[in-house]
């Protein structure tokens, strides 16, 4: 009886816990964003020669659901001319904010040459400065919210290209094969992209265990890719320890059956050394390659 | 990507969540209610811990060589995924109670079932474990046992139809048990799928033997009524 009872107790508790904060490493106690002043742990550094001038750095709100949360973007380049230049989205992993993506949107600013095309990077709701709380669904509402404004100030889908890292290659990729967004982006560029959380407790528990067991978001990139269409670049480091190449990248890459499909496997390359492995002049140009490939 | 969600994908690491339900059968018509407590170590905010997987256990005893079972594994339930097992163990060979040397030896079999409380996806592991083991206090039974522990996954396919990667898992394991008449204590470590490469996957394993497997350590205390 005292077991039954203990269980029932038990039972009643259940449910109480979900793990889906877990997927986010957010920092949300910083009180202002630094660019080249942060000083904290970072990917890379770039050296001088990628500095962008001040008046060509905007960092701005916008007003996102029903709740009004404000999310901070940034975007490096004119505004005044969105309506003619081409646009890089960046999507940034689940660390920080992005103060820590910044070195990389420096290099994105660097495709082509310097601000050959325009980036822009959000903070998604509970990083950084962004109020909120994160989950699979606030990212692809905040980057849908991202890209109407890029659309009101004159952008098109023929000239959005998206990149999504790590985390950020969920919204990147289904938003890509949204046809009912606002913008749709002409190419699609993932890097380090995961499957799936059914692959990611898969290779955790070494069994089949479905990620529904500890998360509500599911992340099925595996099988958004499959709604895309646009030509799309996959890079991913082939000693990436978090990621595994094999479970995770081979598979949405896989799935693609758009017009066409590029694979970058970076030997030696782990999961946030990409372009430090492949070289920072490389990786602009194999972007710029991709980019401005005739297809 | 942060680590921190390492946490995360092996709350449910389920091959390495409890110790081995009996060794030693209990006794003809013996009851028993055992509390488990430990898991595979892994790093965490730089330290090493055991993750604090939970189960509470029921044990009745058919025959003095038959003892069935079944457990709910209270971690899991308080996620919202019902994990619960049922099965037998049977003693084969009685230990030699004048020669020490001589081992006795048990397998069982242990029916693992999953169900989670969101979306109803459910899952069974068969598992078939067999030990050896040492009776080395006479007068109150303690003994030491070593042993190994066998997962099957039946699943032909893992997620996105992608083929199963992993059939079988093993886990050889050795524990202590100390068994007084009314309570049981039992320590137990556990080589963890040696059989698989502990590189590359979201979880940070602790590796004290290298590129494969991992550890795990478990504590249970036991009421014999």
């Amino acid at each position: 009886m005292r077991f039954l009872f203990i269980t029932i107790v038990l039972f009643s508790l259940s449910s109480c816990f979900r793990l889906d904060s877990f997927m986010y490493n957010n920092d949300s106690t910083i009180t202002e964003y630094k660019l080249d002043d942060f000083d904290d742990e970072q990917d890379f550094i770039l050296d001088d020669s990628y500095n962008i001038p001040d008046d060509k750095i905007q960092l701005f709100t916008l007003s996102v659901g029903a709740e009004n949360h404000e999310i901070y973007c940034l975007y490096i380049g004119n505004q005044n001319t969105i309506n003619t230049d081409t646009v890089i989205f960046y999507n940034h992993g689940n660390k920080d904010h992005m103060d820590f993506y910044w070195q990389r949107a420096k290099l994105l600013a660097h495709t082509g040459g310097k601000m050959r095309y325009g980036v822009m990077m959000i903070d998604y709701k509970g990083y950084g400065l962004s109020g909120g709380q994160s989950s699979e669904a606030g990212l692809v509402e905040d980057t849908k919210k991202a890209l109407s404004w890029l659309y009101n100030q004159g952008l098109r889908s023929d000239r959005l290209i998206m990149y999504g890292f790590s985390l950020g290659t969920c919204p990147a990729i289904t938003i890509a094969g949204d046809a009912s967004s606002v913008l749709v982006p002409a190419r699609l560029i993932a890097e380090a992209p995961f499957a799936s959380t059914d692959v990611m407790a898969a290779d955790g528990a070494l069994l089949d265990m479905p990620g529904a067991y500890y998360t509500s978001d599911r992340f099925e990139n595996a099988e958004y890719i499959k709604n895309v269409e646009q030509p799309f670049l996959w890079i991913h480091g082939t000693a990436d320890d978090f990621l595994n190449i094999k479970t995770h990248g081979e598979v949405v890459y896989k799935n693609y059956t758009g017009l066409y499909g590029q694979a970058e496997r970076v030997i030696g390359a782990g999961h946030s050394t990409v372009p430090q492995t492949i070289g920072f002049l490389d990786y602009n140009m194999l972007l710029e390659s991709f980019i401005t490939k005739k297809i | 990507m942060n680590r921190t969600i390492l946490i995360a994908a092996c709350v449910f690491a389920i091959s390495s969540c409890a110790p081995s339900r009996y060794v030693r059968p209990l006794e003809e018509g013996q009851k028993a209610i055992t509390g488990n407590l430990g898991g595979p170590l892994i790093k965490f905010s730089g330290m090493t811990i055991p993750l604090p997987l939970t189960a509470i256990s029921l044990g009745y005893g058919l025959k003095d060589n038959l003892t069935i079972y079944g457990g709910v594994h209270t971690t899991a339930l308080s996620f919202g995924v019902i994990q619960g097992d049922f099965g037998v163990v049977k003693e084969f060979i009685k230990p030699d109670t004048l020669l020490k040397f001589k081992p006795g030896f048990s397998m069982s079999y242990t029916t693992n079932l999953l169900v989670d409380t969101w979306e109803k996806n459910f899952k069974f592991w068969p598992q078939i474990d067999a030990n050896l083991f040492w009776n080395f206090n006479l007068k109150r039974k303690d003994y030491f046992y070593l042993g190994v522990s066998n997962w099957f996954e039946l699943a032909a396919r893992r997620a996105h139809g992608e083929p199963q990667l992993n059939r079988w898992l093993f886990n050889p394991q050795a524990g202590i048990t100390f068994d007084q008449p009314n309570w049981s204590y039992n320590v137990e470590a556990k080589y963890l799928a040696p059989n698989f490469s502990n590189q590359n996957i979201v979880v940070d394993y602790a590796k004290p033997w290298g590129e494969n497997g991992g550890l795990g350590i478990y504590f249970s205390i036991s009421k014999k009524f």
